[in-house]
């Protein structure tokens, strides 16, 4: 027996007049023309492309970028000594080397393509920050967007400039090309001892799961109550009985608590900074602060030691000597089964 | 809009063409100085004062060295004129029979352990006497029958500087065998370089940044592929740099050491040719060994072989060598 339930009458939304929208800073400068593409709503996107705001911070983060992509492609053509079918058979192979040290690079080669690329990428994302903010202030936004794109601008450039910087040498940033940056993280980890006993790595996951999971429960809510009109959801909101308030219902019925409309926005948010917030920070303590990370984890209690620490940790940290009862026996393993 | 976007389109032209001007010119030159070059086998510094890998720091391996070395060092011209101006005293211009002559590392052998040991040398390369020797005149000395020479001082001063310490120090990872000529070569006088690793230097480096560790790592890989191992055959996985007991991993420490005394002492300064693989070539322990006692080179270990005396051969034929 299915039950009908009457759905409540819902109020249009309101919307700003049209000619509030036509002021002159908002329309100003405009490039392309409006396209409809039916295909598009395929794809979850509106069906019309086209009409983009042209501002100079977004002029000039566009030419720093595709002068940055044709610096990288010719480095790579370099590399290849100019053949082109074999910088794409190793596309994902090519290096774009940093330098050694903190100084210009002795040539293009030996990291003069990684100080122009960088330097490059540093215009255009700053640029680029600088065009979200003016669209935000333009919109009598609160400038939310900037300042997410600023944390994410954070990060990159603790691991591309600030840590490098500190460190003393270019070389401690990746090289840039695609399996050079899993290289960096691997190299990265195993030098400075195992990037898992790193406290603000783990934050760093604990935000990235959890952001993961809020996505997940609020997509599939709102989903799930978008034939309830929930994708309204600001005229909803104060509504009984409508898809958001059903929604709010089913979360406290479900766990004892719920966000509403707009926490669970606060809640993405901050998961979402959150994530390279801390990664910042655990990139910027590897190496000037902590040397090794399993033994800083030792050092502190909450590491068994597995081992003897054989070696010092790189750059001469100072270590603990392997005594009392977390100093393991020194025995063989059984030949056939060496190291596992 | 078009008009503000074409000036901009130029001028990222013009930067792309500044940079690629250095590319071709690069490529044209080193065409042309390459392939005429005789590098000359020069040492190369034990210690290297810097902690540059000249395989990863735009050097290259020199493949075009690895031709002219075959080249060199390829079969003999037998109808080459016997030049005994440059020859040791001990090369004769007649022979008596059944002497032996310009016997400079397998002294004390009598004739027929010599035979059987060159019976060895061929089965394990794949080749003739006269890869080595002029057969007009066995004692004369070539390129090759040198080479051979220091192949196999570098065998028995590796049996002996390397194997025989780690075998005595860690019995339990130790096989009964020792290494030979075909240990490496497995029927080819020619090996490939398949992955190259870094100097020993790098592993005791405590200053490394992590572009330098990059090369370690690679080199890791290519000694993990060498033996058929993952990362946890010597490596403790909570901290790779730290947690360094396993004994395999103060093994494969020492094994590193003894690819770079190789390559080093008895390679020349442009051929690093020496990895891993060369003797693993996939295996934990590698697969060809000479089947010696302990305390016997393999050289020694041939010659005692029961049924040498009467069959200077029977090393071979019951598989020894393989």
């Amino acid at each position: 027996m299915a039950t009908v339930i009457a759905r409540p009458s819902i109020p249009p939304m309101e919307f700003p007049a049209p000619n509030e929208l036509d002021r002159a800073d908002l329309l100003g400068m405009r490039i392309g023309v409006p396209i409809r593409v039916p295909l598009l709503a395929r794809f979850g996107m509106s069906t019309q492309t086209g009409v983009i705001w042209l501002g100079t911070w977004g002029v000039l983060s566009t030419f720093f970028f595709v002068a940055g992509l044709a610096v990288l492609t010719f480095a790579g053509l370099q590399q290849m000594q100019g053949n082109l079918p074999l910088l794409i058979k190793y596309f994902a192979n090519v290096q774009i080397q940093p330098p050694e040290g903190l100084g210009m690079a002795p040539s293009l080669q030996q990291g003069g393509f990684w100080q122009i690329n960088m330097i490059l990428w540093a215009a255009s994302v700053t640029c680029w920050a600088f065009r979200c903010y003016e669209r935000c202030v333009r919109f009598s936004w609160r400038p939310y967007l900037f300042f997410a794109y600023c944390a994410a601008i954070l990060l990159t450039a603790t691991i591309w400039l600030y840590r490098p910087l500190v460190m003393g040498s270019w070389a401690e940033a990746p090289a840039l090309g695609l399996n050079s940056d899993l290289d960096w993280a691997q190299n990265f980890s195993v030098l400075w001892g195992n990037l898992y006993y790193n406290p603000w790595h783990m934050l760093a996951i604990f935000f990235l799961f959890g952001s993961t999971m809020l996505w997940g429960m609020h997509g599939a809510t709102i989903l799930a109550t978008a034939a309830e009109g929930s994708h309204q959801e600001v005229a909803e909101i104060k509504d009984m009985h409508s898809g958001s308030h059903k929604s709010m219902l089913f979360w406290r019925w479900t766990m004892g608590f719920n966000a509403n409309p707009k926490t669970i926005h606060d809640w993405l948010y901050w998961f979402s900074v959150g994530v390279v917030l801390s990664s910042a920070i655990g990139i910027i303590a590897t190496g000037p602060i902590v040397k090794d990370w399993y033994v800083w984890g030792v050092d502190h209690g909450w590491v068994q030691q597995y081992g003897p620490i054989t070696r010092s940790a790189i750059n001469g940290s100072p270590q603990i000597a392997p005594v009392g009862i977390n100093a393991p026996a020194q025995q063989g393993v059984p030949k056939g089964q060496g190291g596992y | 809009m078009r008009k503000l976007f074409a000036p901009l389109l130029v001028a990222a032209a013009v930067i792309a063409a500044s940079s690629i001007v250095p590319v071709f010119t690069g490529a044209k030159a080193a065409d042309a100085g390459g392939g005429t070059t005789m590098v000359a086998p020069e040492r190369a510094q034990q210690t290297p004062p810097t902690l540059v890998n000249p395989a990863q720091d735009g050097e290259e391996i020199d493949h075009r060295a690895l031709e002219i070395y075959k080249g060199q060092y390829g079969p003999v011209d037998q109808n080459a004129p016997l030049d005994f101006s440059t020859q040791p005293k001990s090369v004769p211009r007649h022979y008596l029979p059944g002497q032996l002559y310009n016997v400079q590392v397998l002294k004390g052998y009598n004739y027929g352990q010599l035979v059987g040991q060159m019976a060895y040398y061929t089965q394990s390369l794949g080749v003739q006497c006269s890869y080595c020797h002029n057969v007009g005149n066995f004692a004369y000395d070539t390129p090759t029958k040198k080479i051979a020479r220091t192949m196999q001082i570098m065998s028995n001063g590796v049996q002996a500087a390397w194997i025989e310490p780690v075998k005595r120090d860690y019995p339990n990872y130790a096989v009964s065998g020792a290494v030979g000529c075909a240990t490496c070569h497995r029927g080819n006088p020619h090996m490939d370089v398949h992955w190259n690793v870094v100097p020993v230097q790098y592993l005791d480096s405590t200053h490394k940044s992590t572009k330098q560790a990059g090369y370690v790592v690679n080199s890791m890989y290519s000694a993990a592929r060498s033996l058929g191992v993952n990362c946890l055959f010597c490596h403790n996985s909570a901290d790779f740099v730290t947690l360094q007991y396993y004994p395999t991993n103060k093994i494969a420490h020492r094994m590193w050491a003894m690819v770079d005394d190789i390559n080093h002492k008895y390679l020349p300064a442009n051929i690093k040719a020496v990895t891993c693989y060369t003797c693993h070539q996939g295996a934990k322990w590698p697969a060809v060994l000479v089947k010696a006692g302990l305390d016997q080179t393999p050289v020694q270990a041939i010659a005692s072989h029961p049924d040498y005396q009467d069959n200077p051969g029977a090393h071979i034929e019951a598989g020894a060598g393989r």
